[in-house]
């Protein structure tokens, strides 16, 4: 088995292939997470991201991959019906996160709350591969793409064999590994982050997790977090700490663990429960977990 | 006067005779079975040491047919209808075999691997 750590997109990465031959090797991986944080980061002053929102209220043809995460981040924002949501980034900026999470420092500016809903009114142009933000909006697929990453390289490495990506928490895998087993995969305390609490057994797809519980900064004397509820244009305020969704992908995991963490426990798993081939873990407040009923189908005990 | 034909005597003794000749005969028949029955040689129950030491006979017989049952008769089923009730379960019988519980020691629990990697929000 191989294995490589690096870190990309802010976060910390591993690339596992369950393969000994020679000739299959890892070292593509960060060369291909450096290509997409160079298309997909806000934080890059000269990503292709970064242009686009730069020109709103214009036709911008873009790549392939910033094409492609936009479609799918549209979808979910239409799935969701716009609790996950590509145009929070205003908001997200006033909230204090307006630099990479390393940079922060808390200060006592006022919040001011900036609903959205602009997402519906992005144009596209599947020909021409082009899209028209509306202006004044400006994009953050923060959200989804570790998620999208993390599928789009476990893809192109499962041709060698079985593999997985962590990207930063989010999740994919390629299949069973090579003597047929599930992959362990542990589920971080939020209270405790440096212990598991749960062991699931995951042969192909995704998961991923969403909290409160690590990206969080003081501001006009009030933590603040990452997870903005488009429908106030402010920090979500719910009893949820953090969500583990287990999804056919890692982007639809992460998707889905969004929308619970920025729902309430109960709405988040009613919401998920509807949803074919899904299970979650959900940690309140409280410190209490709430398990989904396909949830222990995945479990290793 | 008398005639000089003589009279003729009774006679009375030839039945005994007849009697006599008839039961000499027939016990001289009696007599010569039982001594011919005797001379004969009668088999016994034991196979004889001759036929036991004769060669031993292959038999060819031509095979036998092969046998091919018949083919089943296709079951059609039929989809979206209501399917036959299934029969009610037989009662146990009265001297079924009952399995008794028999403690042993818990088996320890298979404890999980260490995982390959750990999800969490990002960091």
């Amino acid at each position: 088995m191989q294995r490589l750590d690096f870190r990309a997109m802010g976060c910390h990465m591993t690339a596992v292939l369950d393969v000994d031959r020679p000739g299959a090797s890892l070292d593509k991986v960060p060369i291909w997470f450096e290509a997409w944080e160079q298309v997909l980061s806000r934080f890059r002053v000269d990503s292709e991201l970064n242009r686009l929102n730069q020109r709103a209220g214009q036709w911008v043809r873009v790549s392939a991959a910033l094409w492609d995460v936009m479609h799918l981040a549209l979808v979910a924002a239409r799935w969701t019906d716009g609790l996950f949501s590509p145009t929070i980034l205003s908001a997200l900026e006033a909230a204090g996160y307006d630099r990479t999470f390393d940079q922060i420092v808390a200060d006592h500016q006022p919040i001011t709350a900036r609903p959205d809903g602009q997402w519906q009114a992005i144009q596209r142009q599947s020909l021409k591969r082009s899209i028209c933000l509306p202006p004044n909006v400006r994009l953050d697929l923060g959200g989804v793409a570790k998620g999208w990453a993390a599928d789009r390289a476990v893809k192109k490495l499962g041709v060698h064999g079985p593999a997985l990506i962590d990207a930063g928490g989010d999740i994919a895998v390629s299949g069973p590994r090579a003597d047929g087993s599930p992959w362990p995969i542990g589920v971080l305390n939020p209270v405790q982050p440096d212990q598991h609490f749960e062991t699931l057994k995951i042969e192909r797809g995704g998961v991923a997790t969403s909290g409160k519980d690590y990206r969080r900064w003081l501001r006009d004397g009030k933590w603040q977090h990452h997870l903005i509820d488009p429908r106030t244009g402010l920090p979500a305020q719910t009893d949820v700490l953090s969500a583990t969704v287990i999804a056919p992908t890692a982007f639809e995991a992460e998707v889905a663990a969004k929308v619970i963490a920025l729902s309430s426990s109960e709405q988040g798993l009613a919401w998920l429960e509807e949803q074919p081939d899904y299970a979650a873990i959900i940690v309140r407040e409280d410190g209490q977990a709430v398990y989904s009923l396909q949830m222990s189908n995945y479990l290793w005990r | 006067m008398k005639s000089g034909k003589p009279a003729k005597k009774p006679n009375s003794g030839a039945p005994g005779v007849k009697m006599l000749i008839t039961a000499a005969s027939l016990a001289a028949t009696l007599g010569g079975w039982a001594v011919i029955s005797a001379k004969e040689t009668r088999p016994t129950p034991e196979l004889a040491p001759a036929q036991a030491a004769l060669p031993a006979l292959s038999i060819k017989l031509a095979p036998l047919p092969t046998l091919v049952p018949s083919a089943p008769q296709s079951q059609l089923v039929t989809i979206n209808q209501p399917r036959p009730a299934a029969s009610a379960p037989q009662p146990a019988a009265s001297n079924e075999i009952v399995l008794r519980d028999v403690s042993a020691p818990a088996l320890p629990e298979r404890s999980a691997p260490s995982p390959v990697a750990n999800t969490g929000s990002s960091r």
